[in-house]
């Protein structure tokens, strides 16, 4: 149990310092990723408890707390990284008015805020290059597809989106 | 006990990922959602069952805690990241779409002929009413007031939005 409530505050301690960090650079105009490099310090905390014996189970100590960090990795990816999630705004549209159809709910998209802008996303990433008006995948976003294609292939996925 | 902890929660993931591919061949796309919750409560009973024979109840509770603690996190880490960008992102699809046109590339005009905002708002109803969160009635939808998966991850957007703000919103 002495485990558990390390692992909790030495997450709580990162995630405070976290949310302070990103105040502060949002402030400055500025939200990143590399922000999320301030949990070092709750796994300091960690390799602290462990070297003065402290965890009982330290191998499953630090996986928890790895998979603790990396489930918060994944959110805070989605926030650096905004954009129109049909899901949730779809939700949104239902919150305000129980009823809808499938026209109103169509028309809270754009092609350009759904689309296009995540094909420039693709083109910035250089996962795909553009030549005129006719997009290329690269290497890089050949490989990646190849590898969610696998994926999709074998829990029968076949196309996401 | 601490390999034991780690071995049987990575042997529960392997389990989850192998029944995962069988049952996604007979089931519903629209559904993945639920069945992959029903496949977790069903490798975490089954690994409980185990556990009691295994360990006996000395060690058991430990064990068991601990075994379903890192077993829930690594199928939740799973799903944000590997299964939702795969079942459901735009950006994702977008890029399969690419690929697929080959060296000969595509425009625009061909992308949005076979996928398109109609497309798009259809497959999320579709997945909404597979999970019982929405009525459809002729052109109409009507959401229902139940306790919903897509709700309660929304509710987790919406708390790490409040903790992190960003200028955007």
């Amino acid at each position: 149990m002495s485990d558990g409530i390390i692992i909790t505050f030495a997450f709580t301690c990162s995630l405070i310092l976290h949310i302070v960090i990103h105040r502060v650079l949002l402030k400055q105009g500025v939200v990143t990723i590399k922000s999320v490099r301030v949990y070092i310090i709750g796994l300091a905390i960690l390799i602290i408890s462990f070297l003065n014996n402290m965890l009982l189970l330290p191998l499953s100590s630090f996986v928890l707390y790895g998979l603790i960090t990396l489930v918060m990795y994944a959110y805070y990816l989605g926030l650096c990284h905004p954009a129109e999630t049909p899901a949730g705004m779809i939700l949104r549209a239902f919150a305000r008015k129980k009823t809808q159809t499938l026209t109103e709910l169509t028309r809270l998209f754009t092609v350009q805020g759904l689309l296009w802008n995540r094909i420039d996303q693709l083109v910035v990433a250089g996962l795909v290059s553009r030549k005129g008006e006719r997009f290329f995948v690269t290497a890089k976003g050949g490989f990646i597809a190849r590898c969610i294609w696998v994926y999709q292939k074998f829990f029968n996925r076949l196309l996401g989106g | 006990m601490d390999t034991i902890i780690l071995v049987s929660a990575l042997i529960s993931f392997i389990v989850f990922c192998v029944v995962q591919m069988i049952v996604f061949r007979f089931t519903d796309e629209d559904r993945a959602l639920l069945w992959l919750m029903k496949i977790f409560l069903m490798v975490e009973g089954c690994s409980l069952f185990a556990g009691y024979f295994l360990w006996g109840r000395g060690a058991f509770v430990e064990i068991v805690l601990w075994h379903a603690v890192i077993f829930m996190l690594l199928v939740i880490s799973y799903t944000l990241t590997v299964f939702s960008y795969s079942e459901a992102s735009i950006t994702v699809r977008l890029l399969g779409e690419i690929s697929r046109s080959g060296s000969r590339g595509t425009t625009k005009n061909e992308i949005i002929k076979h996928y398109n905002l109609g497309s798009i708002v259809k497959r999320r109803l579709s997945r909404f009413i597979a999970n019982g969160e929405l009525v459809a009635n002729g052109q109409r939808y009507r959401w229902k007031n139940s306790v919903s998966l897509f709700l309660l991850r929304e509710k987790t957007v919406r708390l790490f939005q409040m903790l992190f703000p960003s200028w955007q919103r």
